[in-house]
């Protein structure tokens, strides 16, 4: 169960880092398409603690692993 | 395949359809492709398609409004295609300001705004019959007129026809005009700036301009003569350099004489513009035109207080006629205090630079002046003799007078209607074929004139902006459009860094 909620956790997180790559690619190409009705900024604040919450889930994983190891 | 696999494989998918409907979206949206766009903004936060008011230090935010201490302010309207027409609502308060104007940003070269009127409290307070088509306004001292179209139809044939931000698609003429070969001297001595109206027909533009330098402050002093046509364009312009005396301890220069002639001119009204500082005196002005009134402002310098300078001038009482109606006096010398009278009412010049006012009747006044050394300034125009006197303003009047000529006004103008808490409703509508779209933005401009962060300035609540365009859009042509873009822009980048 640990793993599965760790892989979904990594899942969104690549997703919204894909959408927020796509965004602003489209964003560069045509200036006002994303910006006009989306706000960037917003975004960011949704993906950086689940960066943040990657990291930490991350981290809990490798000490699992050293525990088991050990 | 595990259950955990099957699960990220469908969601993620799932998550993968998600996005691309938002993009895709996001992309019909961008289209307009019901070719109507609502923005609305109570300018409490930054939204996408709106901006807040900005420059920021000209505005103080109070609550959930915006107070105005200083013109021009700005906010800008995402136009993601290119529209029509541009409805905007402005729910305001006029405070202490008699006018305020709304404005868009167009094509021309520099900083140009097609200007529009948000609030006018003179045009609020006519007293006359009144009709409005939901754009314009025609007020009729004595009606006549059912409707606007009716009006129009025959406004070129009637007299007393007054026009506010409204093209009568015409120029001003005087009829029965005819020209004179008579010279016309005018002896009153005019100090610095002057800016005049005069009439041609059938004559040649013919001036002779009389003009000494006082050197009472050091520095050159040139005199730049600019001439207009009935069009607004500029057809003349001659520059007349300093003597060469620029020191303030230098005597006063002699007399010098600028003449300009120009034949062949259509029949019209002409501007002339005497640009220069207030050590250039007019000391006469000679011509073969018939109608001169100068505009704004008049310095009259015929005083004793001169006469260190010129000993020649004329001390005599000068008289003014005004179709102006706030009317405010300077003098910066002990010499100019004096007590003016405007039509037969005694106004008191009793201190030395400081701005007296004074409202005139509701038609041509006039101003009798015993020592002049006076500045007099309005919003209108002013005649030395009353034989000058015509008004080609009315049919482009700049602010409105209830002058006697005047029967009809037509105003692109909407009276505001009052909302909860004494905001004013007001909605002004734009044609886009001239606006400027500046990286995907329009520009509207908001202006009042002496605004100041004590008591003159108004307050802005809310704003909504209707952006309309063509109703047939083929969404595929659309699509098509976009796309091309796109692919175009990626060439772009692509040759670019190769």
């Amino acid at each position: 169960m640990k793993k599965a909620f760790r892989t979904i956790i990594f899942d969104i997180f690549y997703l919204l880092i894909g959408a927020y790559m796509v965004l602003m690619i489209l964003e560069n190409l045509k200036p006002g398409l994303v910006s006009n009705y989306v706000d960037l900024n917003k975004i960011l604040y949704i993906l950086v603690p689940f960066g943040i919450l990657c990291v930490l889930v991350s981290n809990k994983k490798i000490k699992d692993k050293k525990i088991n190891n050990e | 395949m595990t259950r955990l696999t099957k699960f990220r494989i469908i969601f993620n998918l799932l998550g993968i359809i998600i996005i691309i409907t938002g993009i895709f979206s996001l992309i019909e949206k961008d289209l307009v492709l019901n070719g109507e766009l609502r923005i609305k903004s109570d300018l409490t936060e930054k939204l996408p398609m709106i901006s807040v008011l900005f420059p920021e230090h000209r505005v103080k935010k109070i609550d959930e409004h915006y107070l105005v201490q200083d013109e021009p302010i700005y906010f800008t309207v995402r136009s993601p295609i290119e529209f029509n027409r541009a409805e905007v609502d402005v729910e305001f308060q006029n405070g202490s300001q008699e006018v305020i104007g709304l404005g868009i940003a167009t094509e021309e070269e520099g900083w140009n705004f097609e200007t529009h009127t948000l609030y006018n409290k003179t045009l609020n307070n006519i007293y006359w019959s009144n009709m409005s088509d939901g754009i314009n306004t025609l007020y009729q001292k004595n009606k006549t007129f059912d409707d606007i179209d009716e009006f129009l139809e025959v406004s070129n044939s009637i007299e007393g026809v007054g026009a506010y931000d409204f093209d009568l698609g015409e120029n001003f003429t005087i009829p029965n005009y005819q020209a004179s070969h008579e010279e016309m001297i005018i002896n009153n001595c005019l100090r610095g700036k002057h800016e005049f109206y005069t009439y041609i027909k059938d004559e040649a533009l013919d001036f002779t301009f009389k003009i000494q330098d006082i050197n009472r402050t050091d520095g050159e002093d040139p005199l730049i003569i600019f001439i207009y046509n009935p069009r607004g364009k500029k057809i003349y312009s001659k520059i007349i350099s300093d003597d060469g005396l620029i020191s303030k301890i230098d005597p006063a220069s002699d007399p010098r004489y600028v003449s300009i002639y120009i034949p062949d001119l259509e029949e019209g009204v002409y501007r002339v513009e005497l640009s220069t500082n207030d050590d250039i005196f007019i000391r006469e002005i000679t011509t073969k035109q018939q109608k001169i009134v100068f505009i704004d402002r008049l310095y009259l310098c015929d005083s004793k207080e001169y006469s260190d300078g010129f000993v020649d001038l004329n001390l005599e009482a000068s008289e003014v006629y005004t179709n102006g109606r706030l009317i405010s006096f300077y003098t910066a010398h002990t010499a100019g205090l004096q007590t003016v009278s405007l039509d037969n009412t005694g106004i008191n010049i009793y201190k030395k630079h400081e701005w007296i006012e004074a409202y005139s009747n509701p038609k041509l006044s006039r101003i009798y002046i015993p020592k002049n050394d006076l500045k007099i300034s309005c919003r209108g125009i002013f005649a030395l003799e009353k034989e000058h006197y015509f008004n080609p303003e009315i049919i482009n009047l700049k602010d409105y007078s209830d002058i006697e000529e005047v029967n009809y006004i037509i105003a692109r103008y909407q009276k505001p209607i009052e909302s909860k808490d004494g905001w004013l409703k007001n909605k002004i509508i734009f044609n886009l074929d001239k606006a400027k779209i500046e990286e995907g933005n329009l520009k509207f401009m908001f202006s009042s004139p002496n605004l100041d962060s004590e008591n003159n300035n108004f307050k802005i609540n809310s704003l909504k902006v209707k952006l309309t365009g063509s109703r047939n859009i083929d969404p595929a042509f659309a699509y098509e459009n976009f796309w091309n873009n796109i692919i175009n822009k990626i060439k772009k980048i692509i040759s670019q860094i190769k």
